[in-house]
């Protein structure tokens, strides 16, 4: 297995500065019962990076976007997030969590509020931020999604793709350092995909520190920095995509890859 | 564990009752004797329409109230309930209906004398000619299941008694003419004979045989109010206030009744 | 809109009006209540006309409706109260059925099963006897009548049956919404009150307006033990109208009816809800 980055050192004092690894894993391991899923993985983001992890389903790719927030809890390792230790049993979550957002493959919009609420919800009720600012805010983020009008659409009247935007404005809402994306576009039906990715596109485009679980090639090649390439619970392979993408070095990255493209 | 179901623990557990030691002292106190009367009893204590409960037993109760110069509540029970209601305090009197027996009068402090009696009679159809016991001799009676009587009138009298479930059943069976009589207690053929359903066709013709009588209630312990009760009995029989009660809800004078009106009057 | 890719959380789709369906007589127990009555009101009181010096059923029921609608109106009170009680009860145990601490878990799923499963008129039995009826706080003496016990021996049940309803409900939403609420940074408690309560309420009221029926139709045991509600004061009818054989239909029968009349469009209003909501 080969060692992904060269390992900054570990922060002193969890004094962060945006020159060190935003997120930053170090031989993070994970099991379910006796099913090891993440067996040692290592890899850091940088402050304004653009990072997809690829892989065969199984291959732990859901369970390792999940531990960077704190959703799954890890067996060993570390995960930092600007230098904070997130699986320290004392980790001020609320800290955690809004610097860290997340979409989900099922959206998961909660579907008895409206997608204006849906966005307001966190920041008024969690970050108890003005109300009226939060709805300023609401707005410029559902009109930045393209949804100006669906405001007051409750999530099971709006598409696929219209969900999933939304869902991107509730994470953006909480102004995070960083997003994940956990395979975004897999439920979604084809006409919807491109109008989700082109949304994730302008917020790359916005400098905005990414983190993808992506089955979209055609579109990590086009944004990712790096592409990280996962089976059966390690880092098989990474790089920069065009590299990655016309010769991938090892033999399991080509047979995924001769597969899916 | 959530709130209420501690409550409900707690009340379960019993924060008990107190019982008073002196019933006399609380009715005066409260202005108010309560009394549990039977409300499905005709003409005992039964509704009228407008829900109230009236009858001979309420009449009664009545005029404990007036003599103790409170206010009556009446509170209908049934005889799963009865001798609960007067353990708990939550009744201060009962007059309902419930025969005398040792079994009751180690639970509740029974009045002396027994206000009432019932007996064993039987509702006759009119067509039978039968103008005493002894004419039974070979017929058929309906009867209800468990009365302790079936068996010693048979035997008495030589009547065979056919025996049905509950008071319903033999009394379609009579209608229906397998038998030319109900044997049953007193008291409900006396009932039954009030409305015109039943008397046009059928009749009490016979003496009432093997008394029961019937016994006022107040709690153990309670010997002044029992006193009073005893010395309010006495003045009803003295009075023939009970006579008259059963005259005025439409039911012949029973023997009992007749001979403790004899018995007192003379006093 | 046009095709939807399939999402296998029926919430997230939008409410589409179920296909008209064809009318389909469906008979249940309830049906069967209420045809009952109305065939004995009526057969009885045809039964009843046949004698003539006696009054007919129908006089006889008319006479005394205002007695036995106000027994009625007292099983409404009793079936609402309890029904409001052991809600409310219910939810709190059922959040201690969902809870992260074992020990009350365990001693709230030991408390559900009870009263679970067990028969109601014990449970009214038990309410009826060791409740006092009365209590005495601070000098003052609270009375505690019979039918205020009924409610609590019925509301047990109900809570019972209710926390059952609240840990289903809670448990068959998809857990994608505690990860996103988890996410957004919502604490347990949040999350609990603004995200998963309120879509569960939808869940749950189908076959809570189904156990509410069946709390109504339960009240009549409340007889057994001595409150004087609609079925008691039916036999006393009966009693004062002398015991009459051929009334005992008609007389009981106007109790089913009113039963029927009250819990049918209940039902049909749970079923109706049950195809508004269907997963």
């Amino acid at each position: 297995m080969m060692q992904p980055t060269t390992k900054a050192d570990p922060t002193p004092g969890g004094l962060w500065t945006p020159d060190k690894p935003l997120i930053q894993l170090t031989d993070v391991h994970k099991s379910f019962g006796a099913f090891e899923v993440l067996r040692g993985i290592s890899f850091d983001v940088m402050k304004g990076e653009v990072v997809c992890i690829i892989g065969p389903s199984g291959s732990g790719k859901s369970t390792l976007i999940r531990c960077i927030n704190a959703l799954v809890p890890i067996d060993a390792g570390s995960i930092q997030v600007e230098g904070q230790e997130v699986h320290d049993p004392k980790l001020d979550k609320l800290a955690l969590r809004r610097k860290v957002g997340m979409v989900f493959q099922q959206y998961n919009l909660f579907p008895h509020r409206t997608a204006l609420q849906n966005v307001m919800m966190a920041p008024v009720h969690v970050l108890r931020q003005d109300r009226d600012e939060v709805e300023q805010r609401a707005h410029a983020l559902l009109k930045k999604v393209r949804l100006s009008g669906k405001e007051n659409a409750y999530p099971g009247e709006l598409s696929g793709g219209q969900q999933q935007r939304v869902a991107i404005a509730r994470a953006l809402a909480m102004r995070p350092d960083v997003m994940l994306f956990d395979e975004v576009t897999a439920a979604l039906d084809p006409e919807t995909v491109k109008e989700v990715l082109i949304t994730i596109r302008e917020l790359v485009e916005e400098g905005m520190t990414c983190m993808l679980v992506t089955h979209e090639m055609g579109f990590a090649r086009e944004i990712a920095d790096q592409v990280y390439f996962t089976d059966r619970g390690v880092i098989v392979e990474h790089g920069a995509p065009d590299e990655f993408f016309s010769a991938p070095k090892d033999e399991r990255t080509q047979a995924f890859l001769s597969q899916i493209l | 564990m959530n709130k209420f179901a501690l409550a409900t623990l707690a009340i379960l557990l019993g924060i008990g009752h107190s019982a008073s030691a002196d019933v006399l002292a609380k009715i005066k106190e409260k202005g108010v004797l309560t009394v549990g009367v039977k409300a499905d009893y005709k003409p005992f204590g039964f509704r009228d329409p407008s829900g109230a409960i009236v009858g001979i037993e309420p009449d009664l109760a009545a005029d404990v109230a007036k003599r103790l110069d409170v206010k009556l509540e009446l509170v209908p029970v049934i005889s799963a309930n009865r001798i609960e209601f007067l353990q708990q305090g939550k009744i201060d009197l009962m007059i309902a209906t419930m025969s005398d027996t040792p079994e009751r009068r180690k639970s509740v402090l029974g009045i002396d004398p027994q206000y009432y009696s019932d007996s064993v009679n039987v509702l006759m159809s009119k067509k039978a000619k039968v103008a005493s016991w002894e004419d039974l001799k070979g017929k058929v009676l309906c009867g209800t299941s468990g009365a302790w009587y079936n068996k010693a009138v048979n035997a008495k009298y030589g009547v065979e008694v056919k025996a049905f479930d509950g008071s319903e059943k033999p009394l379609f069976a009579l209608k229906g003419g397998e038998c030319i009589g109900y044997l049953y207690d007193q008291t409900f053929v006396q009932g039954k004979l009030i409305d015109t359903e039943w008397n046009t066709d059928f009749a009490m013709p016979l003496p009432g045989i093997m008394e029961a009588p019937w016994m006022l209630a107040v709690a153990q312990g309670e010997g002044a109010f029992a006193k009073f009760m005893t010395d309010t009995t006495i003045d009803w029989m003295k009075t023939g206030f009970i006579v008259q009660e059963e005259t005025k809800w439409g039911i012949t004078p029973t023997a009992y009744s007749q001979r403790m009106h004899d018995k007192y009057k003379g006093n | 809109m046009t095709e939807r890719p399939s999402v296998p959380f029926a919430v997230l789709h939008p409410y589409r009006r179920p296909e008209p369906r064809p009318f389909r007589l469906r008979l249940r127990l309830i049906h069967g209540v209420g045809i009952a009555g109305a065939v004995a009101l009526i057969g009885g009181a045809a039964f009843a006309q046949g004698g003539t010096s006696t009054r007919s059923a129908f006089e006889v029921i008319l006479q005394w409706s205002p007695l036995l609608l106000s027994g009625f109106l007292f099983n409404i009170t009793i079936s609402v109260l309890a029904m409001l009680l052991g809600t409310i009860a219910g939810i709190a145990l059922g959040l201690v059925l969902i809870g992260h601490n074992p020990v009350t878990r365990w001693t709230g799923w030991v408390f559900t099963q009870f009263f679970r499963n067990s028969p109601w008129l014990v449970l009214l039995f038990f309410a009826m006897f060791l409740i006092p009826y009365e209590f005495r706080v601070a000098g003052t003496t609270i009375p505690f009548p019979d039918w205020i016990k009924a409610v609590i021996g019925f509301s047990l049940p109900v809570m019972a049956n209710v926390a059952e309803l609240v840990r289903g409900a809670v448990r068959s939403l998809p857990s994608g919404q505690w990860e996103a609420a988890e996410s957004l940074a919502f604490s347990r408690r949040q999350t609990l009150w603004m995200i998963i309560l309120p879509q569960c309420v939808k869940r749950m009221l189908p076959p809570w307006m189904n156990l509410y029926s069946l709390v109504t139709m339960a009240t009549v045991q409340a007889s057994i033990v001595g409150v004087t509600e609609m079925l008691t004061l039916t036999s006393q009818v009966h009693a004062a109208e002398g015991g009459r054989p051929d009334l005992l239909a008609p007389l009981y029968g106007f109790a089913m009816l009113c039963f029927f009349l009250y819990c049918y469009p209940i039902e049909r209003f749970t079923l109706y809800l049950e195809r508004r909501f269907k997963v």
